[in-house]
This record gives structure tokens, C-alpha cells and sequence, in this order.
């Protein structure tokens, strides 16, 4: 504990020391000012944004269309993804065109849909939708395959009909890996709602920090930047708690089982 | 009877026919004007766009342009994510020194990184190439820190009863037992540059794919457009069918060298 505790102390010192470092370079003209601002500045910048509530709004927006993408993608691609890994018909049905649409960078499609549905929440909640698709899908397709047939045959003998496998044992059995499938789909929803906000928008947090720097309030750019960073950073830590939990109970069930 | 039920559980027969339809479709509704045209062309006129941007090189240059740009960034991703993995694997210090600097920067969205870029930068090649490197370093980073960390003690402990300098154990365990790992951040990074290439294209530069398609559709170029699309994602599984291929031929010995050990 002692030392797992200084570890981290000298973790944090060192981002701190990189902080001053910073603050020290731009300070004495070491890097042009004008592009790095002392730390000082961004973070006090940083903080009135965040306590006038400018900051907090933009990220709302984000938030907004980010989440609701990324649940319209669960909505959607969950029950799919089931369906095409349970039945061979529909996933010989449907595996050309997915193959076909999946290697699409999102961002590109951005274009496409500005200019069906112009700049507006629609556009950017599909693009999210679309980004957070094949991820979501994939993961569901190869959980769902990948539950132990064991698990299938006894429930069956214990005269569970088909709904009631799928539901009481194969969707259980297969939740982490579904599971992981949004893991990997949420930060990529973080980066398309940036981008497409870049791109076409009226606000929002990738919005924001593209018009401060075209605007060249440089100390702006950086507080956005920085709450771009804290957002990944919270994120993250909140999947790896989700996981934590859901892994946790899984390995401690099926192990058991299998 | 028996036949139709084959052709639908064993073939993707079926999958063929939907795409052809979807084919259709997309000639068909925007001939009949039931979608608009202007914005969704008929099948056949992306396509001839297609083929006749590849006929005047147009997209042949402009494709060229965003992989040189993404071959570049991603090469400095591989020199940078494999020693930076290899040396935190390796040292204990260091990893317990960077960890929360890393575990800070990783799960930065790239392009909020653009505008500190273009100040940077401009709009030189630099820009794309330093989002790309910065986006393409972590998956390669980690993975090569996971490779380096899964050794079994043994291997190494018997190479140093063998008489193995530090670097030999470098050289002849730790990196051929990490390289499967490497080799799997390898493969996600490169999916990651295509799509960052076209991104940083797209917000701020003069030539590439990315700029292409945003310029067609500023000039209401909509055909020319999708042509561009496409570009992006044949480019995209091109090259992913490519590394596939590499690691096929490559990265064969792996399968059956830890199949004997392990």
C-alpha cells in the first residue's frame, strides 16, 4: 500500500511538473506565447468558464448528442446483433452489406447526411449512430456465438422454450461481451460528436474550441480542450467501474458453471 | 423445398440479392425522384464519377496524398508506441512515472487536438501527420506495455541462465513474445489513420480525400462527392485486407511456436 501510494504520488508529480514546465517555457518566450499561453492562464481561463456556466452548457449539448446516439445505436444494434449471431438466415441476410458499409471511415459521412438533414441534432445524432453501429454489432454478434452450448443444451432439458433461452441464459451469458462492444463504441462517439460539431454546427463543445481558436482566444481554446480531456478521462474511468461490476459477477457465475 | 432451405442457411445467397436490391433501389428512387437526385444520385452516375475521377487521376492523386500522410504519421506512431511500451514494460519506474500522465492524455479525442495543430503547423502536412501520430500512438503504446508485461518470468530467467545480456533478453525474448500484441495495436492503429486522415482533412487542408469530398460538397459537386466516400472506404479495406494478408504470412510462426509451449 506504501508503495503502491508513493507510486502515485510520483505519477501526479510528474503531471504537475509538466504543468510548470509549461508555465515556465511559455513564461520566458521559450515557445511562442501567443500559441501556448502559461498554464496558469488556460487554467484560470479553465475555471470561470466552467463556474459562468459556458463550458457546462456546450458539454450538455455534447452530451445530448452523444448519449443520444450512442443508445440508439444499443436500441438498434443490440436486438440485430442477436438476431444475426442466433439465426444463419438473417445473418447471410445481412453480413454483405455490413461488410460493405463497416470499413466507411464515419466522418466521412458527415457530408452526406449535412446535406440531407443540414447541421442540426439529427445530423450529428446519426453520424454518432452510425460510428457506434459496427462496434456494438460485432461484439453482440460474436457474444451472443460464443456462449458455452452446454449452458444452451441444459436449459433446454430443464424444457425452457426458445424466448425464455435467449433471454435467461444466452443474453446473461453474453452481456460482457456485448458489454465491451459499448465500451469500445462510447469514445468513438466522443470523437465523431467533435468532429461533426467541427465540421458543422452551431455549438457544442468541439464547436466551441475550433471558433476560439479561429477567433484566436487562445487560453479559450485550451479550457475547452481541457474539458474535452477530463470528459475522455471521466468516461473511461466510469467504464472501466461499469466493467469492474459486470465482469465481476460474470466470472464469478459462469466460471463457476463452465 | 429441401434446396431453398440449404441456399438460405448455407449460402449468403441471400445477402448477394439484398445487396442487389439495395443496388437497385439506389438507382431507381432517385430516377423516379421518390429521393432527390441532387442530393442522392443514381447508382450508376457515383459510379461513373468514380471512374471518371480515376480516369483524369484526380482521386488517384488525392488518395495518394491522405495515405502518404497517414503512412507517415503511423510509422512515427510504431517508432514512438513500440520503444515508449517496450520501456515502460520493462522499467518499473518509469511506467509508475507516467502513468497518470498517460492514463490522463489516452483517452483524448485526436482531433480536439486539431486546433492546437493548425496554430502549429498551418496547414502543412505536419498538421494531419502530428493528429495522426498522437492518434495512432496510444493503441500501439498499450498494447506493446501489455505484450512486454505478459512474459512468463521463466523465459526470462532461463535466457539468464544462458548467459543473456540485457540486450538479448530484448532482443531475443521480450520483444518476439510482446510482438503478438504489437502486431494486434498494429492492425487497430492503422484503421485509426485512415479515419484521422480524412478527419484533419476534412477541417483544415488543401489536398487529400478528405479535403476532396468536403470541397465537392461545398461546390454542390454531389456525384463527385460519394465518389470520394467510396475512395475513402475502398482505401480503408484495402489496406486492412493488406495487414491481414502481412500478418497471415508473417506472424504465421506465432501460432504454432506458442501452440508447443504453452
Amino acid at each position: 500500500m506504501k508503495e503502491f501510494l508513493s507510486a502515485k504520488f510520483k505519477a501526479i508529480f510528474f503531471l504537475i511538473f509538466l504543468a510548470f514546465l509549461w508555465e515556465v517555457v511559455s513564461r520566458n518566450r521559450l515557445i511562442s506565447p501567443l500559441y501556448f499561453p502559461p498554464m496558469s492562464k488556460n487554467l484560470v481561463v479553465f475555471y470561470h468558464l466552467m463556474v459562468d456556466g459556458t463550458l457546462p452548457l456546450e458539454l450538455v449539448r455534447s452530451f445530448g448528442r452523444i448519449f443520444g446516439g450512442f443508445f440508439l445505436a444499443i436500441g438498434v444494434m443490440v436486438p440485430f446483433g442477436i438476431a444475426m449471431g442466433l439465426f444463419k438466415p438473417i445473418y447471410n441476410l445481412f453480413e454483405p452489406v455490413t461488410e460493405l458499409v463497416r470499413p466507411l471511415p464515419p466522418p466521412a459521412i458527415i457530408p452526406i447526411m449535412m446535406l440531407f438533414l443540414g447541421i442540426g441534432e439529427a445530423m450529428k445524432i446519426i453520424v454518432i449512430f452510425f460510428s457506434c453501429s459496427f462496434p456494438i454489432l460485432i461484439n453482440t454478434m460474436d457474444g451472443v456465438r460464443s456462449v458455452e452450448p452446454t449452458l444452451v443444451d441444459t436449459a433446454r432439458t430443464f424444457g425452457r422454450n426458445r424466448y425464455e433461452i435467449i433471454l435467461q441464459v444466452i443474453l446473461p451469458a453474453s452481456l460482457h461481451q456485448i458489454f465491451t462492444g459499448w465500451r469500445i463504441a462510447l469514445p468513438i462517439a466522443l470523437i465523431v460528436d467533435i468532429v461533426s460539431e467541427m465540421v458543422g454546427a452551431l455549438n457544442g463543445v468541439g464547436r466551441f474550441i475550433l471558433v476560439m481558436q479561429r477567433s484566436f482566444n487562445i487560453p479559450e481554446m485550451y479550457a475547452g480542450i481541457f474539458l474535452v480531456a477530463l470528459v475522455g478521462y471521466a468516461l473511461n474511468a466510469l467504464l472501466r467501474f461499469l466493467n469492474a461490476t459486470l465482469i465481476g459477477w460474470h466470472k464469478a457465475k459462469f466460471e463457476a458453471v463452465v | 423445398m429441401k434446396v431453398i432451405k440449404r441456399l438460405v442457411y448455407d449460402t449468403p445467397l441471400s445477402g448477394g440479392l439484398l445487396l442487389l436490391v439495395f443496388i437497385i433501389l439506389w438507382e431507381v428512387l432517385p430516377r423516379y425522384g421518390i429521393v432527390y437526385a441532387r442530393y442522392f444520385p443514381p447508382f450508376s452516375t457515383v459510379i461513373g464519377a468514380l471512374f471518371e475521377g480515376i480516369r483524369s487521376t484526380e482521386i488517384l492523386r488525392q488518395a495518394a496524398i491522405s495515405i502518404s500522410r497517414a503512412f507517415r504519421g503511423y510509422f512515427l506512431a510504431i517508432l514512438i508506441g513500440v520503444t515508449l511500451g517496450t520501456l515502460t514494460g520493462t522499467i518499473r519506474w518509469l511506467s509508475d512515472l507516467l502513468e497518470v500522465t498517460v492514463e490522463l492524455l489516452r483517452p483524448m479525442p485526436s482531433v480536439a487536438l486539431v486546433p492546437i495543430a493548425i496554430l502549429l503547423f498551418g496547414t502543412s502536412d505536419s498538421y494531419n501527420i502530428s493528429i495522426i501520430t498522437f492518434g495512432c500512438t496510444w493503441p500501439i503504446f498499450v498494447n506493446t506495455y501489455e505484450g512486454t508485461k505478459s512474459i512468463d518470468t521463466q523465459w526470462i530467467d532461463t535466457a539468464r541462465v544462458y548467459g543473456a545480456s540485457r540486450l538479448d533478453l530484448l532482443r531475443k525474448v521480450v520483444i518476439p513474445a510482446a510482438l503478438p500484441y504489437i502486431v494486434s495495436g498494429l492492425r487497430i492503429s492503422l484503421g485509426t489513420s485512415i479515419i484521422i486522415v480524412t478527419v484533419t482533412e476534412m477541417l483544415a487542408s488543401y489536398k487529400g480525400l478528405g479535403f476532396f469530398i468536403m470541397e465537392t460538397y461545398n461546390a454542390y459537386q454531389i456525384p463527385q462527392m460519394y465518389a470520394g466516400i467510396i475512395t475513402i472506404g475502398i482505401v480503408g479495406y484495402g489496406l486492412n485486407r493488406l495487414f491481414l494478408a502481412g500478418e497471415d504470412r508473417f506472424m504465421a510462426w506465432h501460432k504454432g511456436w506458442t501452440a508447443k509451449f504453452i
